[in-house]
């Protein structure tokens, strides 16, 4: 009850935002880019593997909402419809380097969470690397799914529509992903 | 049973920050879009076309005429549009579309092998050593996975309330186990990869000479670039046909080389279709796993 109260105050503020954005209120910008752009630059890297890029991605689709929002008539939430422009266009640019090989890993571009202590994030960094390494060996398809879900929370519901499928194949490749990473890391993912 | 909380949470690390300088910046350059002038639409000529059209009984009734004949001519002049019912490939596509669709709905249960061969810069060809044998029911799958001639696991998946549960034994570790999914077997389902390829046959740019594919005459399709839609990974399709029974035969997926450990492009086959009552009756059934494995997942098995 009380994640249905939050959910559906979140949108209520998305709704007021966007209106505020629609009279050109700079504020209701920044609100909603620090509301969101943090989980979407991380669904972008994590499909684009490549933190300049992943940050180009996000600003593109806050330049496409700000020029759409006047005719932007909202289905689902705010954070879903961000979600599903990210990925389409990390897609996009998937598609135009998918002949390079990936480009090699960088230690410095990820961060443990900031809930652990400075000796976990010692501790997690080898695994973290590996875990990207493994995330980017996953079949594209699989890969949004499960970013997508991991970093935006959204329903398999709207991810089966963002890639013209059934929900239960969205489930499928959801589950398919976890599986593989998990055997990819040879058990090395505490329980 | 496992739980996916704790990947999830591992991959919630995952993060790629920007700096504040970064962030400040790229808000900076989004509330320049913010200062742009807006482009007006032409407003007056769209208001102008909805009165030709809409404003008279005349231009309505004139307007549908010609939706109809658009649709009517457009399927009659369509350039597969000569087929008899003996050569049903040369029919429009969404005729041929609906017989394949209809032919597989009448299947029960169907095998394939599965196998990657990967080309080389060169020319030369790589087949992969694993390679699957799948055998799929209405609400069953199996899978067995092969290194070279040597069978390494069998995977059965059979319902379980909204999701399934795949029982499985590897002969390699000596452990067997099950696991839960949601959902079924999904994009390693044949039958579902079948039904997306004929999805998009009427994307298809190339008929495919007649050839003969285990020992059936067939006729294939061939799909690229933009007709494949949303899938970034495929280059190719290919799909052949038995021209009797309509069922798929062969079906080649070309994909993009992913660096890191594939060598050259790797191209997916499915073939050896073996359908209905061809199988055995306990092809879905979990066999008992051999005496002396013991019940682990293969991560949990002591490294070597």
């Amino acid at each position: 009850m009380a994640r249905t109260c939050a959910g559906r105050f979140a949108m209520l503020e998305d709704r007021r935002l966007l209106h505020r954005l629609r009279h050109g209120d700079k504020d209701a910008l920044r609100r909603i880019y620090e509301k969101y752009a943090d989980d979407l630059r991380a669904l972008a890297g994590n499909l684009v593997h490549d933190t300049a890029t992943a940050e180009d991605v996000v600003q593109d689709v806050f330049v496409a909402l700000v020029r759409m929002v006047p005719k932007l008539h909202l289905r689902r939430t705010l954070g879903a419809y961000l979600a599903t422009a990210v990925a389409n266009r990390a897609r996009d640019h998937y598609r135009r380097r998918s002949r390079e090989r990936l480009a090699p890993l960088e230690d410095a571009d990820y961060l443990a969470a900031d809930t652990d202590g400075p000796m976990q994030i010692v501790g997690n960094a080898e695994l973290l690397q590996k875990l990207r390494a493994a995330v980017a060996q996953l079949p594209y398809e699989q890969r949004e799914v499960v970013m997508l879900r991991v970093h935006t929370r959204m329903k398999f519901r709207e991810i089966a529509a963002h890639q013209e499928t059934s929900i239960k194949t969205a489930l499928s490749r959801y589950q398919y992903g976890l599986d593989k990473l998990r055997s990819m890391l040879n058990g090395e993912v505490p329980k | 049973m496992r739980s996916n909380d704790s990947m999830e949470s591992m991959l919630r690390k995952l993060r790629y920050p920007a700096t504040a300088g970064r962030r400040e910046q790229t808000l900076q350059n989004i509330f320049n879009v913010m200062d742009e002038p807006q482009e007006q639409a032409p407003a007056a000529s769209r208001v102008h076309i909805g009165r030709i059209t809409m404003n008279t009984r005349t231009t309505r009734l004139a307007l549908a005429a010609a939706v109809v004949l658009i649709v009517l001519g457009g399927l009659t002049f369509r350039p597969f549009g000569v087929g008899g019912k003996d050569q049903w490939w040369l029919a429009p596509p969404a005729a041929w579309g609906r017989e394949l669709s209809s032919a597989l709905d009448t299947i029960k249960a169907v095998s394939c092998r599965e196998q990657t061969v990967f080309t080389a810069a060169d020319g030369s060809q790589h087949p992969s050593s694993t390679w699957h044998l799948f055998y799929v029911s209405s609400d069953r799958y199996r899978r067995d996975i092969y290194d070279g001639q040597v069978l390494r696991e069998i995977q059965w998946y059979v319902p379980d309330g909204d999701g399934m549960i795949q029982h499985y034994i590897r002969f390699d570790l000596g452990c067997y186990g099950a696991l839960r999914h949601e959902g079924s077997f999904g994009t390693e389902d044949p039958v579902e990869r079948m039904r997306f390829a004929i999805g998009l046959l009427d994307k298809a740019d190339t008929v495919l000479d007649q050839a003969i594919l285990d020992g059936r005459n067939c006729i294939g399709f061939e799909i690229r670039g933009d007709g494949l839609g949303n899938h970034p990974d495929l280059q190719v399709l290919r799909v052949w046909y038995d021209v009797r029974t309509r069922l798929p035969v062969r079906m080649e997926r070309v994909g993009r080389p992913a660096g890191g450990h594939t060598v050259g492009t790797p191209t997916t086959v499915l073939d050896h279709f073996t359908y209905d009552s061809q199988l055995p009756a306990d092809t879905f059934l979990p066999q008992a796993p051999p005496q002396g494995f013991i019940n682990a997942h293969p991560d949990d098995l002591p490294r070597q």
